[in-house]
């Protein structure tokens, strides 16, 4: 074959958790994980570790130009947790990495987490990426009031 | 780098063809062929701060790279004035970006019609704060100078006549010029601006029915902030955290109004003078900067909630009771107590406003739970440090010295350090 030369990255590649990786179809995600488990990407409706498993490929976050927010031309690569009932995360919970026009989540029981900022350009096509998350996470959930209110969903 | 096979296989092998291997870009030409491997540029942590010498206006600024707050960018604000005046100075290219600075489309509003309309710009557009400087040192009497610019030759302020009249020192005059090759310090810190909800309290005493013992009535209310206020990052001269957090409270009269915003250090930026600048020399370009990060990752921010004062408060008076009133659409909290002085009274209200303060948190999440201090890298002992040959010893002690102070820094190694989860909201 011959013999070939290989090379460090260099110091702009700082690899961690949840690095995304931008490409013309959507954004690839490096292994990282919220209390030890780690988030699906839907791909036509199936969950898929963002690392891919022995069945699938890794899968893409397709960036939909419909889920951001038109005034600021923004949009965010999010981990979103549902958890069960009692707060808690096990292998049954849902915890998976969805496209959003905002960083908060509006639903009571959805703790969300912003892992990237996106910004589009004025003819709606992603331009830049920003990441915004460094680490893997803890994930708590406060019980909701006794008078009645939603509870709080804190990511550590 | 890396070849691979090893050459001693590859003599075994021909003809030997050569291969591109991971991050190397290969070449091919009359000459022979060519391996390129990256550089790579320096990995900077959200929130690096970049001073530099505006030689058109005459003044230092510094761009700030992005860090977010709940994932959203703070922004700069600066009239479109300021920003058109940027715009034409021409800073040349943004290395995040590759695109010229102020070249975005926020900067395409009508400059002419409104030359002093405010304009948020985001940090990821790489807007250029003006920094305001305070002095440290000779010339800055009462300031500390920290012990890494003291190393380099600033000096603290000789001491005043009060000084030395306090301390009984005899005044002496010859001393009173600056040592020789003195430099002089000057700082700017830039902050984090989080608008939040303020609390807020209404105080009213009435005889009660004991002689000498007033009924007071504490209304604690929610304050929201003005809608024109933003996340944002400011620069001032002088910050004092202790400082802000007391504006708006002053119990001699009574007023117990909280904040409406909380603020957190993003950097410190100093600038060195060369030695023997006459004192009190505004910086310029001859200056030398140096930048204390205290954040370096990108946060998340919350408050406590407003909830009823809870029984545990009968320590501060004698609560009476507690309820909770709707008044103009806003949440408030009425707490009666009786109390003897009218001092009494307002310390009791200083207190329950305290303990049910909104003052929120940022906190990283480092999925490290209740501490995000991080691991700092162990000391390296210094080569020959150790050992029979003494005078070798010492050199190369000193020569680790030497080279620790040349390639001091005033941030910490990394991973740096995070600002920690408030664990009291785990109890909300």
């Amino acid at each position: 074959m011959g013999f070939a030369v290989a090379a460090s990255g260099g110091g702009g590649n700082f690899q961690h958790p949840f690095k995304t990786t931008f490409t013309s179809d959507g954004m690839l995600f490096a292994a990282g994980v919220v209390n030890g488990l780690m988030p699906v990407i839907k791909v036509n409706g199936t969950p898929v570790p963002i690392i891919g498993d022995s069945k699938h490929a890794q899968p893409l976050l397709k960036l939909d130009s419909k889920a951001i927010d038109r005034a600021t031309l923004q949009s965010w690569a999010c981990i979103e947790v549902t958890p069960n009932a009692d707060g808690s995360l096990d292998a049954k919970s849902l915890i998976e990495i969805v496209h959003r026009d905002s960083p908060f989540s509006n639903v009571a029981t959805v703790g969300r987490q912003p892992v990237a900022l996106i910004l589009w350009t004025a003819a709606l096509k992603p331009g830049r990426v920003f990441p915004q998350l460094w680490f893997n996470l803890r994930y708590y959930r406060t019980n909701p009031p006794a008078g009645g209110g939603a509870p709080k969903h804190f990511f550590l | 780098m890396m070849i691979y096979p090893p050459r001693k296989e590859l003599k075994e092998r021909a003809p030997a063809r050569p291969l591109a291997g991971a991050n190397m870009r290969l070449s091919t030409s009359w000459a022979g062929v060519s391996f390129s491997a990256p550089t790579g540029s320096r990995w900077r942590h959200p929130w690096f701060t970049q001073p530099r010498w505006d030689a058109d206006a005459r003044r230092w600024v510094a761009t700030v790279k992005p860090g977010f707050v709940n994932g959203n960018a703070p922004v700069v604000q600066m009239t479109i004035a300021e920003a058109r005046a940027a715009a034409d100075q021409g800073y040349g290219k943004n290395p995040l970006s590759g695109e010229d600075y102020f070249s975005a489309w926020i900067f395409d509003h009508p400059k002419e019609a409104f030359p002093s309309f405010i304009l948020d710009v985001p940090l990821y557009f790489s807007p250029a704060l003006p920094l305001t400087f305070r002095g440290i040192g000779f010339d800055a009497p009462g300031s500390a100078v920290p012990q890494f610019f003291r190393d380099r030759g600033v000096n603290a302020a000789p001491p005043t006549l009060e000084d030395n009249l306090l301390s009984g020192a005899p005044e002496n005059l010859d001393d009173a010029g600056p040592p020789k090759g003195n430099r002089l310090l000057r700082a700017a810190d830039i902050i984090l601006h989080q608008p939040r909800t303020g609390l807020t309290s209404n105080v009213s005493m009435e005889p009660g029915i004991v002689t000498g013992v007033s009924n007071v009535t504490q209304t604690l209310s929610l304050l929201s902030p003005s809608p024109a206020d933003r996340l944002k990052v400011y620069c001032t001269s002088d910050f004092s955290e202790e400082q802000a957090a007391a504006s708006g409270i002053d119990p001699l009269s009574g007023d117990f109004t909280e904040q409406t915003f909380d603020e957190i250090p993003v950097a410190t930026v100093y600038l060195l003078s060369p030695p023997n600048t006459a004192p009190g020399t505004a910086p310029d370009a001859t200056w030398t900067p140096f930048v204390q990060h205290n954040l370096f990752w990108d946060l998340n921010y919350a408050q406590p909630a407003f909830s009823p004062v809870s029984n545990t408060q009968n320590a501060l008076g004698d609560l009476l009771g507690v309820a909770t009133i709707l008044g103009g659409g806003t949440a408030a909290i009425g707490i009666n107590f009786a109390t003897a002085s009218i001092n009494d009274a307002f310390q009791t209200a200083l207190n329950i406003l305290q303990g049910n303060s909104m003052t929120g948190s940022f906190w990283v999440p480092t999925g490290g739970g209740s501490t995000s201090r991080f691991p700092q890298t162990p000391p390296v002992p210094a080569q020959g440090a150790t050992g029979l040959d003494k005078d070798g010893r010492l050199a190369a002690q000193r020569a680790a010295a030497a080279q620790a102070r040349r390639s001091a820094s005033l941030d910490g190694p990394f991973p740096y350090e995070a600002p920690a989860f408030p664990t009291a909201f785990l109890n909300s």
